[in-house]
């Protein structure tokens, strides 16, 4: 892509940066035995950016040519905006980022995707009792130059690709729904030899049929590493992404760094320079090297994600996290893979340890307000006398920050992460977002049910 | 566009070439003053085809990208033997286009979100919301090989307001939407903080069952089960519970549910849908009788049922050039049989639960109509008043098994909410017995 016209648009009147991009995605759909969808999509576009007031001023558009346009109508709306906004300084970079994937997604062809596919759907629609095997590969390049007028100018090539299966089964009137996923990172190799994961997935799916509705009311629940990951990404994540502070002056005293705020032997980080997940990225949207950042350790809060105007509000050090779905939208504070690190117990101990209580396996979607959280489970196992028991369904969980993340007591000697990228903000998904966990036990927590 | 076309029949049996050049301007007002304004002017070209028994489709952002037709022959190839049927059908005019909102200028977009933020003022200096105001404008041309030749005009105007806790969290969000300019007015505004003030005193509530109120935008999350149970595809795939159930009783008999994508300025209005079948008003629901589904060009055969113009190009995350048509609501409209004032309707209640937004509508056992929905704003009834904010509560049920519970429903339409989305109007509805999870 040829940067010269990008870098002719930027002039020295504030702050200004472009990104454009190209992206490619392809797409493979399949029901059962059948193909729903091929897709090869071209998409390419710009985003532009002024800080010459009290806000950015910002535009996407298509064409390179109208590069300049774009930095012109930033400026006129920055100038809008009464103040005079500062941002926190970064290196100059110049750089070339290229993919080095071991196997490169885009050397295999459609027909081998779509057969891959295929089998695994056609392999969970013949476990009886299976109503419909969905399945999805997609595949997401991306080559994005970002310039800006403090000299930076980055060319970096990214790429994700996976699969996601959504099983249903089927008795009388009654259905039920899981997921699974592979991949989620620039490489193909994950998605080969899953029979036997995919042939276990369909079966759970329909052992839940036979599973009791669970009750409503408070548990202690063991959570797997993707529950586990999904929890943190609601529970804490969302609130760590430091955007938050400019909505609210009361929001900095609640998240004054410092404060203990977990149980002691809870430390999440959030790392998108771990290769291979779904979250991992080399630059953000706004040319910064994202950085591996404790948010809390030992309990204590003690850092946040943070984009150039985020860090300059608070005085804080830039972690480069701005990052936007695309061309078409502006870059938010998002997180990279966000983790809970791993704790002293053994699975085995956790459950031998619970004398009445849940365990809960499966992600499937979570939402969070900042101070509330909810998040949903493919389902789970009741766990009595230390022993794991009979199948319930139907389970989706409720919490607050400021009670749950204290009571979290027990915490498993193993870290996983989701295959599954993935996570919404302000209208934009995000599917390289990553998230994981060990094992971890929570005490009280509210599940909803009849 | 009729060049492009004109080289894809070349190379193809059948086709449909569909654009869409979009204007937006969005303006943000955060703790008291302006975060941001952007702009956006983009284009999306979709292109689907029938080649050698097979269909294909492929996207691009430019008129000039020819590979946009070896892309879909390339992905015809992979396909089932099947193909599309492109139609031609008369089309007629829908009111979706403001002049007004296509002329606001920036300078009127800020000014009028300064303006919502002194009516605030005026009420109560304490309670500063988070001003969001969008303003849309699209052009949308489909042509097809059967002779489809069709273009229209859409506004959008959208205000969302976010007023926030001591703590600094979110506590009352309030949306305005639709395809004309709406004023915010001080009774909506002082309605708002009213709201918000009984967010202030923050109390648990027991486990159990309570006559709950859905508030018009939280209906969303329960009307997106229904949108599930509906759709002619899931009908297909012999996952809706509603599958055989035309013309029986599913819900309260003062209910009536239809999906209205002619509603004269509705922010889901449009003459046609995103395959040309023209919008219809369609009743889902009538005095509680399940009198039909939403039903997609490719359906209408297998069902022996007519399309109802509802395949849009989104999901329930997105609304992207490369999204396939599928079904999804225009505008659904709840309507009741003698409605009551909003006020009335919790006057009259001795002690139940008020639901004004939710967390999950997009998890749980949707197809199933099975919901378990964190309660992020809601208030406590006590003699007919509202009493303070509920925390840490979940209500959950099937909507198929609740709908039967409807006893009232309020007569002030609310855009009703789903995650990033919105999908229609309700009135505020309550429901006998509803299960909730408490302290």
């Amino acid at each position: 892509m040829d940067a010269k016209l990008l870098l002719k648009s930027l002039g020295n009147d504030g702050y200004q940066d472009i990104r454009f991009e190209a992206l490619t995605t392809t797409t493979v759909k399949v029901k059962n035995d059948e193909v729903k969808e091929v897709s090869v999509t071209n998409k390419k576009g710009g985003h532009a950016r002024a800080l010459c007031g009290g806000g950015f001023g910002s535009f996407s558009f298509n064409k390179l040519e109208d590069a300049p346009q774009a930095i012109a109508e930033s400026i006129a709306f920055s100038r809008l905006i009464p103040g005079n906004k500062t941002l926190a300084p970064v290196p100059v970079v110049v750089d070339k980022v290229l993919l080095k994937p071991s196997i490169d997604p885009r050397t295999i062809s459609i027909e081998e995707k779509k057969n891959l596919l295929l089998k695994y759907c056609t392999l969970a629609k013949g476990v009886e009792e299976i109503a419909v095997a969905e399945g999805e590969y997609y595949e997401q390049y991306s080559q994005k130059v970002f310039v800006n007028n403090e000299g930076t100018h980055i060319e970096q090539e990214q790429l994700i690709c996976g699969m996601t299966f959504s099983i249903t089964s089927k008795r009388d009137g009654l259905t039920q729904q899981t997921r699974l996923a592979f991949g989620g990172s620039d490489s193909f190799e994950d998605m080969y030899n899953k029979e036997e994961e995919v042939l276990k997935k369909a079966q759970i799916t329909v052992d839940l049929l036979s599973a009791k509705p669970i009750k409503g009311g408070k548990y202690d629940v063991i959570l797997d590493h993707e529950v586990g990951g999904l929890f943190i990404h609601e529970a804490f994540g969302h609130l760590s992404e430091a955007d938050n502070l400019l909505r609210s002056n009361a929001l900095k005293e609640t998240m004054e760094l410092g404060k203990e705020f977990a149980t002691p032997i809870l430390n999440v980080i959030d790392d998108p320079g771990m290769t291979g997940y779904p979250g991992s990225y080399i630059y953000d949207d706004e040319g910064v090297r994202g950085k591996k950042t404790y948010l809390i350790k030992d309990g204590i809060l003690t850092g946040r994600l943070h984009s150039r105007e985020t860090a300059s509000h608070v005085g804080e050090e830039v972690t480069g996290h701005a990052r936007a779905k695309n061309y078409e939208f502006n870059p938010l504070v998002r997180m990279g893979n966000i983790y809970i690190d791993k704790g002293p117990h053994s699975f085995e101990e956790m459950i031998a340890a619970t004398k009445d209580g849940l365990y809960l396996f499966g992600s499937a979607g979570g939402q969070t307000t900042g101070e509330m959280f909810t998040f949903a489970v493919q389902g789970g196992y009741v766990i009595k006398d230390g022993e794991i028991k009979e199948m319930v369904r139907d389970i989706v969980l409720t919490g607050n920050l400021f009670s749950t993340l204290k009571n979290i007591d027990m915490i498993c000697d193993n870290i996983d992460m989701r295959k599954r990228g993935g996570c919404g903000k302000d209208g934009q998904i995000l599917i390289s977002s990553g998230n994981g966990s060990p094992f971890m036990r929570i005490k009280s927590m509210a599940i909803g049910g009849k | 566009m009729e060049n492009l076309f004109k080289k894809v029949l070349e190379k193809c049996d059948g086709a449909e070439l569909y654009k869409k050049d979009e204007y937006k301007t969005q303006l943000t007002i955060l703790n008291g003053s302006i975060q941001s304004v952007k702009g956006h002017k983009t284009l999306g070209i979709s292109l689907r085809i029938n080649k050698d028994g097979r269909s294909g489709s492929a996207v691009a952002t430019s008129l000039e990208d020819e590979s946009i037709i070896d892309r879909a022959i390339l992905s015809s190839k992979y396909q089932k033997e099947e193909t599309l049927t492109f139609k031609n059908l008369p089309v007629e005019e829908v009111k979706c286009y403001d002049k007004k909102v296509a002329d606001l200028t920036i300078d009127e977009i800020k000014n009028e979100g300064l303006r919502i933020l002194d009516l605030f003022k005026s009420v109560n200096a304490e309670v500063i919301p988070d001003v969001y105001i969008y303003r849309t404008i699209e052009y949308l041309h489909i042509v097809n090989s059967a002779g489809f030749d069709n273009q229209y005009k859409k506004t959008g105007y959208y205000i969302l307001l976010m007023t926030k806790s001591k703590q600094g969290f979110i506590a009352v969000t309030h949306r305005v939407k639709a395809a004309k300019f709406i004023e915010l007015s001080l009774d909506d505004v002082k309605l708002i903080i009213e709201k918000h003030l009984a967010t202030e005193n923050r109390v648990q509530v027991a486990t159990g069952s309570y006559p709950v109120i859905f508030s018009g935008s939280a209906m969303g999350a329960l009307m997106t089960r229904l949108l599930s149970g509906v759709n002619a595809g899931n009908v297909l795939k012999n996952i809706s519970p509603l599958e055989n159930k035309l013309g029986e009783k599913i819900a309260s008999d003062i209910i009536t549910i239809r999906d209205n994508g002619r509603l004269e300025y509705g922010f889901g209005s449009c003459p046609f849908d995103d395959e040309g079948t023209p919008t219809k008003d369609t009743y889902l629901i009538e005095k509680g009788i399940l009198k039909s589904y939403l039903v997609a060009a490719s359906a209408e055969e297998k069902l022996k049922m007519k399309a109802t113009g509802n395949s849009f190009k989104r999901t329930i995350f997105s609304n992207d050039i490369e999204d396939q048509p599928s079904i999804d609501s225009s505008n659904f409209v709840i309507e009741g049989a003698n409605p009551l004032p909003d006020a009335e309707l919790i006057k009259g209640i001795k002690k139940g639960i008020y639901v004004d937004a939710v967390m999950g509508t997009h998890t749980g056992n949707i197809p199933a109509g099975e919901y378990s929905l964190n309660v992020s704003a809601g208030y406590l009834i006590e003699d007919g008043k509202f009493v303070g904010k509920v925390m840490d509560v979940m209500v959950a049920g099937n909507i198929y098994e609740d709908m039967l519970k409807i006893k009232e429903v309020a007569t002030k339409p609310e855009v009703m909410n789903v995650v990033f989305f919105t999908m229609g109007y309700s009135p505020a509805v309550l429901f006998d017995g509803i299960s909730v999870v408490g302290s």
